[in-house]
């Protein structure tokens, strides 16, 4: 056995500056402005929502989690020790840290958030800690964990970064969005809720979260507010009067009236992109021509710049423009608009005559028509008007689209659920890791799985197995290329961009420069705070 | 000499200083030109300019030279910079950075002026025991004499330099490169890279640098040409390429050469303080202080003052360097002291192994709690500078993302290159690895223009990727 691995301390430094100026304080309540409530309010039922996401990221911590080094650090984790054969890791967890109503968090915890995570719908957790074959409780405060193969030690704990939920609050599993739980939050982060009111949800610092405590700080800022307004518009009103503190993300029309009022602007991710992917179990979506063809004819670079004013970038492949994989030679650009070379792929394909409604049929009848499946938000300006050039763009080289709006909730039920869909258009956003494999991997198309679309492409499946069996930096850099340069060539999405993203900030709210990170935004939170003489 | 006219001639200044000569702003509002281009059509134009035209064109190439020297010594220092912070990463990670490491680990701590750690890197290098292609052992060979000859060990050098094989010991290839980065035999170099017929590419670099080294400038521009174009084309490269490595060396040439055509196209004209400015600099950015205070020495305008109190200081007179600078704050308009001061640290740091920071107290506070409409976004960029230059990291990113515009972020006409370069590059420095893919997204941007940003984006890339290794990694889909 290895022994005592004794986690790194965590260094402040990442305080300097605010105790260097002897400037931080203590108190104040920070709001923030959401387009809607959280589908859940724990961890686990409901992490394929951005707002969950966010918010639970402020009340549940796990037995490891990130620095903003991105160096691995422990949160209810004490120290640890590696099998000799590193398929075996024994955490020994923090005494006295407690869930925000008074309980002491024990091994038995952590046991049953793993119970619970496999027991629910949520796959992405699942495959995370899928590598994780068994895990003893020696005691209340150790675990084993035994692995199905021989991982490296920061692999190891990588996988221990979920979120914990309390063992007392779970009386039944699977855990619902009906449970107990999703509905009232019993975390052991840095806050607890204490109001959810008609248009707004209260948060407060939780009282047991222990003050500097061994790399995890207590926040400073007593009470977070979030507000829910559906329209855009009337968020940005609600930060230049001071309604709200913070907005996740403003719309790039009104970054310069923002800044001009005096506030911070946070340019904070790139790592997401808007898609339209095809439903690979339709049998003409399957023939890559069809999907070049309207890759080809859809004037992307049109839409972004008239759409978005072209504050983003149009994207070539899987991989956004800000991650280390994507690909920039000029012969690997994104395809240009080319509605003669679509017409051409679609008469290579078969699709060569044209019905009564300038729909192209191929010589057994079956006509270019497909259902595009979008998602529907109030106050959403900006979808609507994609699609319709879409549509008008498709309907130019005779294919004919049924536009279906959904609720959000009913469109990933569509799609990742039911895979009911020929084409669906939305965003994917990623973490740091920008790990696109989940979406192509041909293995990973269950119901609620990332590859709803059904994409199964051994040279794809390869890449990424090699990939993931490298530990070389640039010979993962080497195979996540080819991956984006096969995947563009094949289109399993029409790729379309890459927005720009900036958060706004009030003065008063200090530290919010520099951290924010672009997934969960409030991971260190606890590092901002209020100046209220400001 | 009255207050109005000293007023002219500090904006005078600052517009040579800040390098901003605003070269044909209608093609800039139409989107950006980059400096080789606009370099090129200005050669063009040169060939039948005559008279004052011909004068305004030489003075404008200069301008674009020096501005694209400027913009590649950002390049190199940030390229190499970058690139020992991925080596001690991936150290500290336990991962193989490959047989090549050593080598390139040991030219950046080269070109940053640590010699001693480039002697250590290049010896472990070298007696790695791996296997080694017979071209890379050379180039640590040639290296490691560099980094010996710095540091006044002239037999160990030449020990390392005679070990390399003939037929690339006498030709113009790597070991001729680095004895004229260091100023070494000189003469010899001149015979062996004479530019006569075609160049291959293995000699572009070795022979503009010994043409920089020997102050034949004459050639450069056709060799420039050449190195330009290959630039342009460097992503075609196919999917199966080697990454490009941080050789931050090919950059220093190339900025040393900008420097040296700045004089040249200055040597002829009429306008005496510009000629001697450009003279001045080149010297000055080429680490020829001592020639640089002969040039500059007497100077009465203050951009080339500055460049004198520089040059002083690099020499070691560190009083008279004073002297020089309390000179340029008596005769400068209070408005623009703070950015002289600002200006002036920049090119005391810029000598390799100096921490000026700490020995010229410049009062970067006041500097920065200056209306911010007040100061221009390239001020920002010097102060930003300073700190960069002296491992300040965090302090560069506060004055940076103080200036940055984040609305058209995208946009080098909003945004300039080198604004770019030092952002993304100071958010590297100070490990803000959570903001990685942003320093990646402003490389990128500069690299649309200038393909040598590449080795930014590559070590970036691969520091993200090291630091990213074991995470799963999670995804949402959303409206």
């Amino acid at each position: 056995m290895k022994i005592n691995h004794i986690i790194k301390v965590f260094i402040f430094g990442v305080l300097i500056s605010g105790y260097a100026s002897g400037q931080v304080q203590q108190g104040g309540i920070l709001t923030y402005v959401e387009s809607e409530f959280p589908r859940a309010y724990d961890p686990i039922t409901a992490t394929d929502d951005i707002v969950n996401v966010r918010m639970t990221t402020m009340m549940y911590e796990g037995l490891f989690g990130y620095d903003i080094d991105r160096e691995i650090r422990s949160r209810l984790a004490d120290s640890y020790t590696v099998g000799r054969d590193n398929k075996e890791l024994t955490v020994r967890m923090k005494r006295g840290k407690r869930w925000a109503d008074g309980r002491e968090v024990t091994a038995r915890d952590v046991a049953k958030t793993i119970e619970a995570i496999w027991a629910s719908d949520n796959l992405q957790e699942q495959r995370i800690i899928s590598d994780i074959e068994e895990v003893r409780v020696e005691d209340d405060y150790t675990l084993t964990f035994l692995y199905q193969t021989p991982l490296p030690e920061e692999v190891m704990l990588r996988k221990l970064t979920f979120k914990l939920v309390p063992a007392h609050k779970i009386n039944n599993l699977p855990l619902t969005r009906q449970s107990e739980l999703a509905r009232s939050p019993v975390g052991s982060g840095f806050y607890q809720m204490v109001r959810r009111g008609p248009t707004d949800i209260t948060l407060r610092a939780n009282q047991h979260f222990r003050q500097r405590d061994g790399g995890n700080m207590g926040p400073y800022i007593d009470e977070v507010r979030m507000y829910v307004q559906t329209d855009v518009g009337t968020q940005i009103e609600f930060l230049l009067n001071q309604q709200v503190d913070v907005m996740v993300e403003i719309p790039p029309p009104a970054i310069a009236r923002l800044r001009a009022a005096g506030f911070q602007i946070k340019p904070y991710e790139s790592l997401a992109y808007h898609f339209i992917a095809f439903n690979f179990n339709h049998s003409i979506l399957r023939d890559q021509k069809v999907r070049q063809a309207m890759t080809y004819g859809f004037n992307r670079e049109n839409a972004l710049d008239r759409i978005y004013q072209n504050q983003g970038t149009l994207i070539s492949g899987p991989f956004p423009p800000a991650s280390a994989f994507y690909v920039r030679d000029r012969d690997a650009e994104p395809f240009p608009y080319d509605p003669a070379e679509a017409i051409r792929l679609l008469s290579q394909a078969g699709f060569n005559e044209r019905a009564s409604d300038g729909t192209r049929i191929n010589n057994n009848g079956d006509r270019l028509s497909f259902t595009l499946v979008v998602p529907r938000h109030e106050g959403d300006d900006y979808t609507p008007r994609v699609t319709a050039q879409f549509i008008s763009d498709m309907r130019r080289i005779g294919i004919s689209i049924d536009l279906q709006e959904l609720e959000f909730e009913r469109w990933i039920q569509r799609v990742k659920y039911e895979h009911n869909f020929d084409l669906a258009f939305a965003q994917v956003v990623f973490d740091e890791a920008g790990n696109v494999a989940p979406m192509f991997l041909s293995t990973n198309n269950k119901p609620g799985a990332e590859n709803f679309i059904s994409y199964n492409n051994p040279e794809a499946d390869e890449l990424i197995k090699r990939f993931r069996e490298t530990a070389s930096p640039s010979e993962r850099i080497n195979l996540n290329r080819r991956l984006h340069r096969l995947l563009r060539e094949d289109c399993p999405y029409i790729f379309l961009w890459s927005l720009n993203k900036n958060a706004a900030a009030n003065q008063k709210v200090r530290n919010f420069m520099t951290r924010v990170t672009p997934f969960s935004f409030f991971d260190y939170v606890n590092e901002w705070y209020i100046r209220e003489d400001w | 000499m009255n207050g109005i006219s000293i007023h002219i001639i500090i904006i005078l200044v600052l517009f040579l200083v800040e390098n901003s000569f605003s070269l044909q702003r209608a093609d800039r509002r139409a989107g950006y030109v980059p400096h080789f281009e606009r370099i090129s059509q200005l050669e063009d134009k040169l060939r039948t300019a005559r008279g004052s035209e011909r004068e305004t064109v030489l003075l404008t190439l200069a301008a674009e030279h020096f501005e694209q020297a400027q913009l590649y010594t950002l390049l190199w220092r940030t390229t190499a910079s970058i690139g020992t912070l991925y080596y001690d990463i991936m150290e500290d990670n336990d991962v193989d950075a490959g047989r090549a490491a050593g080598l390139y680990r040991g030219i950046s701590y080269f070109e940053l002026g640590k010699y001693d750690n480039a002697e250590n890197s290049l010896q472990t290098f070298l007696r790695s025991g791996r296997e080694l292609s017979q071209e890379i052992r050379t180039k640590g060979q040639a290296w490691l004499g560099a980094a010996q000859y710095m540091q006044e060990k002239e037999q160990h050098a030449l020990e390392q330099w005679n070990a390399i094989p003939a037929p690339v010991r006498n030709d113009c290839s790597i070991a001729a490169y680095v004895q004229a980065r260091v100023g070494y035999n000189l003469d010899a170099l001149r015979e062996r890279c004479s530019p006569t017929g075609s160049v291959d590419e293995q000699r572009v670099i070795p022979m503009i640098q010994t043409l920089v080294a020997t102050g034949q400038f004459e050639p450069l521009p056709a060799l420039l040409e050449k190195k330009s174009v290959e630039a342009a084309y460097i992503d075609q490269k196919g999917s199966e390429a080697e990454l490009r490595y941080f050789d931050s060396s090919e950059l220093v040439t190339l900025s040393h050469a900008h420097y040296a055509l700045a004089a040249y196209y200055t040597r002829d004209v009429s306008n005496e303080k510009k000629k001697r400015y450009y003279t001045g600099a080149f010297y000055f950015h080429t680490g020829q202080y001592d020639k640089a205070v002969e040039v500059l020495v007497g100077s009465d305008d203050l951009a080339s003052a500055l460049y004198l109190a520089g040059a002083y200081y690099q020499t070691g007179s560190r009083t008279i360097a004073e002297d020089v600078f309390q000179y340029i704050e008596k005769t400068a308009d209070k408005e623009v002291l703070q950015d002289l001061q600002v200006m002036y640290a920049m090119l005391a740091i810029e000598g390799r192994d100096s921490n000026v920071a700490d020995v010229f107290p410049i009062n970067m506070n006041n500097h920065q709690s200056r209306s911010r409409q007040n100061v221009s976004q390239d001020t920002y960029k010097k102060l930003a500078l300073v700190y960069f230059y002296n491992g300040k990291y965090d302090k560069a990113l506060e004055v940076l993302g103080a200036a940055f515009r984040t609305e058209r972020r995208d946009d080098l006409r909003v945004n300039d290159p080198g604004f770019m370069v030092l952002y993304g590059s100071s958010i590297v420095m100070a490990k803000n690895f959570i903001s990685l893919s942003e320093a990646i997204d402003m490389f990128s941007t500069v690299m649309r223009a200038y393909p040598h940003a590449e080795a930014l984006v590559e070590t970036t890339s691969l520091i993200d990727v090291v630091t990213n290794i074991g995470r799963e990694g999670r995804v949402i889909y959303r409206r």
